[in-house]
């Protein structure tokens, strides 16, 4: 009780201790702020990075027809699974018909590669019924319907939905391509749309080789007149600039592929990862495990760049701890020096040089503990409302920290992650307690003789 | 005012005590035997030149300080021998110190100065059982050395008389059986030396404990059961006629 008594009068004596409270306090709010806004940019990073990409994915090369039926009957059966759906990916080239534009590319008469995934019906009005865009009738917003004009029947959920009887349709197809029943309904990227402004109801012509390629032989070609059907947009720039999706069944006839899927995409309860487990266990006599992999597995290399990138500003992070909380050892150690005639006082009354040397511990427990709570609960509060306070500064100054032209994203992203800054906190009081131990053995040490003569 | 806890040991019994102490390459015996009996209740003045070694035996019967050689029982505890813990409890409960430069904690107020003794070593829950009790005492010392109203006060708004004071009441909390007073006056003006002297003396005779008093004043010296010299690193007897003690001693020291 004593200790905690003099330490206490100790701290409020001294403003110098003060100053090591705010230094940790400022320094974990630092990290505090800065972990958030990279939890956020790492969040970011893992959603773009992920793209359409399932939960699970299951390759399908080497199985035959039998195989991939009891596969599918498998995942439908499977209480995990919520959606289950094949997939195909082609390469194509579509052509540039016309030029609405003469300033910006694409030219007239240029050609350009695209990536058609295709998918399921059950996938896009499924997990990736969030990536419509507002152009797209059936996963459209009320606003961006409202927008697109009623339509004279009632929609159906389906994202591929184009049908020529439709009033709605009919408004938008050229007067050539009213009566044609071959179009095929493509959903583009908002970004490749934009580029080649697609709009609902441009008919776009596509090409692609059939049949698998192979070396030496001459591959026949094929082209198909795609209708869009409206955008989607992940957070992928990149991968919304080169994709379109179309339905499965009519993009393996355009490409005159045995197969009609390469891959079968998964969704489905837990983590992707221990979906994978789950599903290799369970597909055991008909898959081989290696080819079933989440969406984790699949983009290891770029997230573990992601996760070492972490990694490194946690090492980074953690010297911002040890320099907040280094004044401490200075201040302790002034504090031993300017007190040594009180451990002699307490050693007179009945203390071990022990217990002094614990008094300056608690003195510098105190001044972390007070810092670190003061630290983490300030770094959260200015996390939770940095946003804004950059947006006040802005106004104010016209100075903009976060350029939004540089990324797909409004504001800073801010990710709080309390398990982690709890470990920050402890790191702290840690290191705190590891400056402090020094000039605390030095009191314990300290001869109550000498203490007492101590000028 | 209550008195010390009954012990029938002597308060202090040492022989033969030896402290040597290091300087620049040096041995300087400073305590060279020193033989002392202390009884229960029993004021001695230790009295002597400045450097010959007073506040060193005062230390190494306070426990504060190791002998190199020699025996040594506080309050019937062989304390050479004793371990650390059993010293410093020993020091906690048996013995009180007053020193000459007060030596209060600036940090405290007179109160929690007082209390700082009876708070060592309690843990937080048994002081909370304790508090009301233990203050409640402390205030009552207070008032016996006449600073009841400076309570709050911290050191720094203290005379040094009222200083003195405060350490005494401090010495007192824990019902020593043995008192420790290294030059109580030497830092104080005539006048409040004299204020003091009558305090120290009027409470070892109201608590009974023992008293071993250090000082340079013969005529504080003059006035305990026993006045000693401490010379040549040994304890001396002085006798001196009882009308004129000051004089006495004056011509020896």
């Amino acid at each position: 009780m004593d200790l905690l008594l003099i330490a206490w009068r100790y701290l409020v004596a001294r403003p110098i201790t003060l100053v090591s409270t705010l230094s940790v306090t400022v320094g974990l709010m630092a990290i505090v702020v800065v972990d958030s806004v990279m939890s956020g940019f790492l969040g970011e990073q893992r959603a773009l990075i992920r793209a359409l990409a399932p939960d699970v994915s299951i390759e399908l090369d080497g199985l035959d027809a039998a195989q991939r039926a009891a596969l599918a009957s498998q995942l439908a059966a499977d209480p995990d699974v919520t959606t289950a759906a094949a997939r195909l990916d082609v390469s194509a080239i579509q052509y540039c018909r016309e030029q609405r534009s003469f300033l910006a590319a694409p030219k007239l008469g240029d050609s350009y590669f695209v990536n058609l995934v295709g998918l399921e019906d059950a996938e896009l009005s499924g997990p990736l019924n969030h990536v419509l865009g507002a152009t797209s009738p059936a996963g459209a917003s009320a606003a961006a319907q409202s927008f697109l004009g009623t339509s004279t029947v009632a929609r159906p959920a389906d994202p591929f939905w184009f049908d020529l009887d439709d009033e709605w349709w009919q408004q938008r197809l050229p007067l050539d391509r009213r009566h044609r029943g071959d179009l095929v309904p493509v959903l583009f990227g908002r970004h490749l749309a934009y580029q080649f402004d697609y709009r609902p109801g441009t008919v776009v012509t596509l090409a692609t080789f059939r049949g698998v390629l192979q070396a030496g032989a001459a591959s026949p070609t094929a082209s198909r007149e795609f209708v869009v059907v409206g955008t989607f947009a992940t957070r992928d720039r990149a991968f919304d600039d080169t994709h379109a999706l179309v339905p499965r069944a009519a993009l393996g006839d355009f490409a005159g592929l045995d197969t009609d899927a390469h891959e079968q995409a998964v969704w489905g309860r837990g983590t992707p990862i221990e979906l994978r487990d789950r599903l290799r266990r369970a597909l055991a006599a008909t898959v081989d495990p290696a080819a079933i992999r989440s969406w984790e597995d699949r983009r290891a290399l770029l997230l573990g760049a992601v996760e070492s990138e972490r990694r490194v500003m946690n090492v980074a992070m953690f010297f911002v701890v040890i320099v907040a909380t280094f004044s401490l050892f200075v201040t302790l150690h002034q504090l031993v020096r300017r007190k040594t005639r009180d451990i002699g006082i307490l050693c007179a009354l009945g203390a071990s040089a022990m217990r002094a040397g614990r008094l300056f511990l608690l003195c510098g427990l105190i001044v972390t503990l007070a810092g670190s709570v003061g630290g983490l609960a300030g770094g959260i509060a200015l996390a939770h409302w940095l946003n804004p306070l950059l947006d006040l500064v802005e106004r104010l100054t016209g100075f903009r920290l976060f350029d939004r032209q540089l990324f797909s994203f409004k504001n800073l992203p801010v990710q709080i992650e309390f398990g982690r800054l709890v470990w920050y906190g402890i790191a702290s009081v840690a290191c705190g307690t590891l400056f402090t131990l020094l000039p605390a053995a030095r009191a314990a040490r300290q001869d109550p003789v000498e203490a007492l003569r101590h000028e | 005012m209550s008195d010390p806890i009954p012990s029938s040991a002597p308060a202090i019994r040492a022989r033969g005590l030896v402290r040597n102490f290091e300087s620049i390459g040096q041995r300087l015996e400073i305590l060279r035997g020193v033989d002392l009996d202390v009884a229960a209740g029993e004021a001695i003045a230790v009295v002597g030149r400045s450097g010959g070694g007073k506040s060193t035996l005062l230390h190494l019967l306070g426990l504060l300080d190791r002998p190199d050689g020699g025996e040594l029982a506080v309050d019937g505890v062989d304390v050479v021998r004793a371990p650390r813990g059993e010293r410093d409890r020993l020091r906690r409960d048996r013995i009180g110190f007053v020193f000459q430069f007060y030596h209060l904690l600036p940090e405290l107020t007179a109160l929690q100065n007082v209390l700082l003794g009876a708070m060592i070593g309690v843990s937080p829950l048994d002081w909370l059982g304790r508090r009301q009790d233990e203050k409640q005492r402390a205030r009552a010392l207070l008032e016996r050395v006449g600073l009841a109203e400076r309570a709050s006060h911290l050191p720094s708004r203290l005379s040094g008389g009222e200083r003195q004071r405060v350490a005494i009441a401090r010495a007192l909390l824990r019902r020593p059986a043995l008192l420790l007073c290294d030059e109580p006056t030497g830092n104080l003006d005539e006048r409040t030396s004299a204020e003091i002297e009558e305090l120290l003396l009027g409470i070892q005779r109201e608590t009974r404990a023992a008293m071993v008093l250090v000082t340079h004043s013969l005529r504080l010296a003059g006035r305990l059961d026993r006045m000693l010299m401490l010379e040549g690193g040994r304890l001396h007897a002085v006798e001196a006629p009882p009308d004129q003690p000051a004089a006495a001693v004056a011509s020896m020291v």
